[in-house]
């Protein structure tokens, strides 16, 4: 009788029928046996037997970087701003204003710190490493890309470090989804390092939230490389997989192969390059009105909540050939609030010849209360209770009206 | 703070209200003087008082001023004293004395003058909720400031980041701290950063291997605190036990003072201990402990006395709940005056039902022990006890319930025919003279171990020189380097894997997944409670009738791995009961102890439980109106186990027939299993009892013919007299992996025989009967059998030689 069949049992990993029962003499000889043999029974068919891993130098040389301190690489790139990626240009990111998107007016583009990760884990928490990172930022009239890759845990502090070079000076980050993931497991990791937040004072631009609003409406997902296929055009090659990264990195770390490294990393440069491409082609949607297979509405409202009412409603106005009766709804109340309210009048007199009910029932509300027309709001009202009889506020509001013109 | 206000009326004297347990008590007492078997008088208690310490903010004071609280009780002084000394301590007085008082005026004082954070951890939300209400009060009262949140799986995402920046005071529960809390600790860095109290209320309830579990959790907060620089003082309150100290600095794994002498004052408290009458001397046959408590039930509502009933089994507080709404709430227009309180109800439901007590809407609760916690229901006058809860403790504090607010209270112990219950209401001197229950954990136990160190591992980085728990930690953690889970590196083992290991331990049992029960009647899809895994088999299996409220619902389909029961309305006039069997297989011997005839050894068992039907019992009359089949997975565990055995010859020269022994041993298992349970101070659903031969290939089970029949686990019978007898009677630890119960069983082995033997031979019956050696068929008794003989023959086979007196074999 083994004690890995005893453990095995324990966690419920039945191999009753395999063990044979113990004689008396072997079990009045056994005593509780000592804890590495308690363990061995924990089960253990998949024991991980430690390799030894490939060199830093010899990792480097694949990445085409050097190794700044034992178990860090620094990866750098410098590309022109006028190269393509898909088919956007990185020169649609200089000159533009970034208004639309909630930085100021004067914000430049050698301001931003472009972000992506790979990590060991999608689980989140304090177990979950960042174990590679790629910031780009925008200098002179070049793309210049720094990468870090760890060859282990020991190096992190010093990835921390050497990030922070390029954190500290920028004003905004732009990620995608890393509101939620990239940004917060960095901020563990520096607390875990004694760090204070160094994102704490920054803007932060998620393009996953962006491309959500505007498209999420007509696509099936909006992972990044769905963006980049349907907005830059760009259907990637011999990608390394997402989901494989966290095991490779963890294999590679054990001894294993070194090769998925370079894949990863070239994955991780392309993530960061899209982030450049994707928001010069996101500035330009949000600031100017009728791109396609946009949600005009879903933009309007995100200038709207911003109190960009005036911008909300020129970029309705702009796509005004797109518009269903919900976004004219939206216009008409944004018009109403800016007091342009010929604007909104003329909207809902369109609507209610289509039998909408809400805008039949604001421009009943408005002829009642505001020009005091009341045969006309009395009208409408009953147009009102032809297309919703039961609704006891048409009712409540027809007889209202009703006396006010008998008296008349 | 209810407590605090009474403290202020200062009035010690019992107060007669209408509806006084003075009229009701003599009445009972006059009336059934046969079958009290004893009573107590546990007498008022004048209060101990103190006054405010000296360093108390103002601020405070005047806080509790208006509330009309001048001076402290003497435990709520002496708590101040040593918090504020940086001791830890466990406080333990009884229910009502102040105790949330002890721990919040160090706790407020902190906050206000330092803006240090404290913890407080609930075993459930319920109560978590109700102790915010508490401290939102006496912060208003004083104007304080002091910011007070529960942080909980109901706390929505948007309003968690306010509770871990801005409170000083966050009540939660282990399972949030384990689950939600320490794997994200750098986002409460500032919280950890402050923090200076850890209070665990309630501790009682962290004992076996919930209590192990929270062990390791407590172990990981130590060292998340540690990582952030503090030091958090630790205050436990608990209900009485027996080791309250050693319970806490287990918890702790560090020492703790005690504050165990209660400055509160006490109403007048009268408990009687009731015996159903014998109805069939002979085989021992009493009225049932459930028609005695409707019947006190009934006086005691009609008297317009608060009632509340305690029942063991949620199907038991069903059926009394039925039974006294049959009497009580059979006019649809009125509000209900009974309801029903248990585990499994939806949570709006019950914090309903504790609301309408506290407002004294209901004049009757029937509940499990779900209610024995600090659920605050208010005060109630009378309190039935349907059964022995099973420990001392647990008495004690369900008939706390009753007498709250000074006033004469009245409990009552109504036993079943259940031997512990017997064996109590015989004795009721055992009552006073025990120590209540010890409350036992092994935090070190591998698995439960392991399971922390994973969970450790990934929220901080164990370095190479550090200790967790008492298992040299290097072996530990290269175990799971080994399985992939971690990396060693530069001194650190580092987390390399990609999961979040706190979900996939569950601190509340080994296999996890609550069930929901969904109401598919006329088509529609409504979830009308929740059952928790270990209960679900014997509650929710196809066919069975599933009572909520004393309503019948039948189970139609139960999807076993989507862990939901989908049922429906009926009118069925009976209930269902699971016919449940278990099988073990010795596969670890670690000691034994040799005897003459028998012998009695320990180690790791195999167990196998399986549900194999279910009996159909008609309401009123109990008769057995049929049968049904389960199919459902076994249960399977790996366990520590007693066992006995009796050497071949002498069973041979002892019984004439091999069913006759096996009947023996049946009887003299049931007869061990309680005397057990109450010598190693266990709950009896703690230690499981089989009867087998070793190897699993039988089992016994009493069957229809009342025989002792040996059976494979599918439930074919097994021809025993062609192969090798060696009938075991086992006693096992009901949980995976073992909690230490059979220990301390193994230490008692001589005790729990000679105890046995007493308890059978003492037994007024003549053949046998369910107080003694379980129940057995009116046959026996006709054809002159006795299995209370055959019991007591292999008992005295079991017993240490020496001391083994010639026992009469003759009926008494």
């Amino acid at each position: 009788m083994t004690l890995a069949q005893r453990l095995a049992l324990l966690k419920g990993k039945t191999q009753s029928a395999s063990i044979p029962h113990p004689t008396m003499d072997e079990m009045l000889a056994e005593e509780k046996p000592p804890l590495s043999l308690r363990l061995e029974r924990l089960g253990g068919s998949n024991r991980i037997t430690p390799r030894a891993k490939c060199s830093d130098s010899e990792v480097a040389r694949r990445l085409c970087g050097e190794v700044i301190t034992p178990g860090l690489i620094q990866i750098e790139q410098t590309l022109s701003l006028d190269s393509y990626h898909g088919n956007a240009a990185f020169s649609a990111l200089t000159g533009v204003s970034f208004a639309a998107l909630g930085l100021q007016d004067d914000t430049r583009a050698h301001e931003l710190l472009f972000l992506d990760t790979e990590t060991t884990g999608l689980a989140g928490g304090t177990g979950t490493l960042p174990f590679m990172v790629c910031l780009a930022r925008v200098r002179d009239d070049q793309l210049r890309l720094r990468q870090w890759v760890l060859t282990g845990f020991a190096a992190e502090p010093s990835l921390l470090e050497c990030a922070l070079e390029w954190i500290e000076p920028s004003a905004h980050l732009v990620s995608y989804n890393g509101k939620s993931f990239d940004v917060p497991l960095l901020v563990t990791r520096y607390r875990l390092a004694r760090h204070p937040d160094p994102f704490a004072d920054k803007g932060h631009i998620d393009l996953l939230h962006l491309t959500r609003r505007a498209y999420g409406h007509g696509w099936g997902d909006c992972r990044l490389q769905t963006a980049e296929q349907r907005l830059l055009g760009l259907i990637r090659d011999n990608d390394f997989p997402s989901h494989a990264i966290p095991q490779a990195w963890a294999d590679f770390v054990r001894g294993g192969k070194a090769e998925p490294l370079g894949a990863i990393a070239e994955h991780n440069q392309r993530d960061v390059l899209s982030l450049v491409a994707l928001l010069g082609l996101l500035v330009r949607v949000y600031t100017e009105p009728g791109h396609e297979a946009v949600n005009p509405l879903k933009i309007a409202q995100v200038h709207a909540c911003r109190g960009e009412l005036q911008h909300a409603i020129d970029h309705l106005t702009g796509a005004w050939a797109k518009l269903d009766d919900t976004a004219l709804l939206a216009l008409a109340s944004l018009h109403w609030k800016q007091q342009q309210n010929d604007r909104a009048v003329a909207i809902w007199a369109q609507l209610t010849d289509r039998s909408c009910v809400a805008a039949t029932e604001a421009l009943a509300k408005y002829y009642e209360h505001v020009t005091h027309d009341w045969e006309a709001a009395r009208l409408l009202t009953e147009e009102l209770l032809r297309l919703e009889p039961m609704r006891e506020a048409h009712s409540k509001r027809w007889a209202r009206l009703y006396k006010r013109v008998d008296k008349k | 703070m209810n407590d605090l206000v009474e403290l202020v009326r200062g009035d010690d004297a019992v107060q007669v209200e209408p509806g006084d347990i003075n009229r009701l008590l003599p009445s009972l007492k006059r009336r059934h003087a046969q079958r009290i078997t004893g009573e107590l008088l546990i007498p008022a208690r004048a209060a101990r008082y103190a006054a405010f310490p000296a360093e108390l903010d103002a601020r405070i004071a005047d806080g509790l001023m208006q509330q009309g609280i001048t001076q402290l009780y003497s435990h709520q002084r002496e708590a101040w004293d040593r918090i504020t000394h940086g001791e830890n301590v466990v406080i333990v007085t009884p229910t009502a004395s102040g105790k949330t008082l002890c721990y919040n005026l160090p706790v407020i004082q902190a906050a206000i003058q330092n803006r240090s954070k404290a913890l407080y951890l609930f075993p459930t939300k319920a109560l978590a909720q109700d102790q915010v209400t508490e401290l939102l009060e006496l912060n208003r009262m004083g104007n304080l400031g002091v910011r007070a949140f529960t942080f909980d799986g109901d706390t929505p995402g948007d309003a968690r980041k306010a509770v871990r920046t801005h409170g000083d005071i966050v009540i939660s529960n282990p399972d949030m701290l384990h689950q939600g809390i320490l794997p994200h600790h750098t986002k409460w860095a500032q919280f950890f950063e402050n923090l200076k109290f850890v209070v665990i209320d309630e501790m009682h309830t962290y004992r076996g291997v919930f209590g192990s579990h929270v062990a390791n959790v407590i172990r990981r907060l130590s060292r998340i605190c540690a990582f952030y620089g503090a030091r958090p003082t630790y205050i436990f309150c608990s209900a009485t036990i027996a080791n309250p100290g050693q319970l806490a600095s287990g918890l702790l794994g560090a020492p703790i003072s005690v504050i165990d002498q209660s400055g509160a004052p006490a109403g007048e408290k009268h408990l009687l201990f009731w015996n159903p009458p014998l109805i069939n001397p002979d085989l021992g046959l009493r009225a049932s402990a459930r028609s005695q408590t409707t019947r006190i039930a009934r006086s005691a509502i009609k008297s317009s006395l608060k009632t509340i009933v305690f029942a063991n089994t949620r199907l038991m507080v069903e059926v009394l709940t039925k039974y006294l709404k049959d009497v009580f709430d059979n006019d649809p227009r009125q509000a209900p005056r009974i309801a029903a309180y248990r585990g499994g109800y939806l949570p709006t439901e019950r914090r309903d039902t504790a609301t309408r007590l506290r407002r004294g809407q209901l004049d009757c609760v029937v509940a499990t022990n779900a209610l024995e916690l600090g659920v605050d229901i208010g005060g109630l006058d009378v309190c039935l006890l349907n059964g022995f809860p099973g420990t001392i403790a647990g008495t004690w504090q369900r008939l706390g319930r009753a007498g709250r607010r000074n006033r004469p209270a009245l409990g009552v112990l109504i036993a079943t025919s259940d031997p512990l219950d017997q064996y109590i209401i015989r004795n009721p001197e055992f009552f006073t003279s025990a120590s209540p229950e010890h409350g036992c954990i092994d935090p070190d136990q591998l698995l439960i171990l392991m399971d922390h160190i994973r969970c450790a591992a990934f929220e901080l980085p164990f370095q190479n020189n550090e200790t967790f728990g008492k298992e040299p930690l290097a072996e530990m953690l290269g175990y799971l380097e080994a399985q992939g889970v971690l990396h060693h590196e530069a001194q650190r083992w580092h987390w390399l894997t990609d999961s979040y290991p706190a979900n996939s331990v569950s601190l509340r049992s080994v296999a996890d997944g609550n069930f929901v029960v969904v109401d598919v009647t006329g088509g529609k899809q409504s979830v009308i409670a929740e059952v928790d895994y270990s209960s679900a088999a014997l509650t929710l299996y196809e066919g069975a009738i599933y009572l909520i409220q004393a309503n019948p619902w039948q189970v139609e389909k139960l999807d076993w791995e989507g862990r939901k029961a989908f049922v429906t309305r009926t009118r069925a006039d009976y209930y269902t009961d699971a016919i449940d069997y278990a099988r073990l297989k010795i596969l670890d011997r670690f000691e034994q102890d040799q005897q003459p005839d028998g012998l009695c050894g320990r180690g790791e068992v195999h167990m196998v439980r399986r549900i194999a039907g279910y009996k159909k019992i008609r309401y009123y009359t109990h008769e057995n109106v049929g049968y049904g089949k389960v199919s459902l997975p076994d249960n399977e565990m790996h366990t520590t186990a007693v066992w006995w055995q009796v050497h071949p010859d002498a069973l041979g020269a002892a019984f004439q027939a091999r069913w006759q022994a096996l009947d023996g041993f049946l009887g003299a298992a049931y007869a061990l299993h309680h005397v057990a349970a109450l010598l190693t101070l266990s709950e009896r659903q703690d230690l499981g009892r089989a009867v087998g031969d070793g190897e699993g290939t039988w089992f016994a089970t009493v069957d229809q013919h009342g025989r002792g029949n040996p059976k494979t686990i599918s439930g074919e019978t097994v021809e025993i007299n062609d192969r090798q007898f060696i009938p075991t009677v086992f006693l096992y630890d009901n949980f995976p992996g073992g909690i230490g119960i059979s220990t301390s069983l193994y230490d008692l082995r001589h005790e729990v025989i000679s105890k046995a033997i007493a308890l059978v031979k003492d037994c007024g019956c003549q053949f046998g009967c369910p107080s003694c050696v379980g129940p057995i068929l009116a046959s026996d008794e006709s054809r002159g059998y006795a299995p209370k003989q055959a019991a007591l023959t292999v008992l005295s086979l079991l017993s240490q030689k020496d001391q083994t007196q010639i026992l009469d074999m003759e009926a008494p």
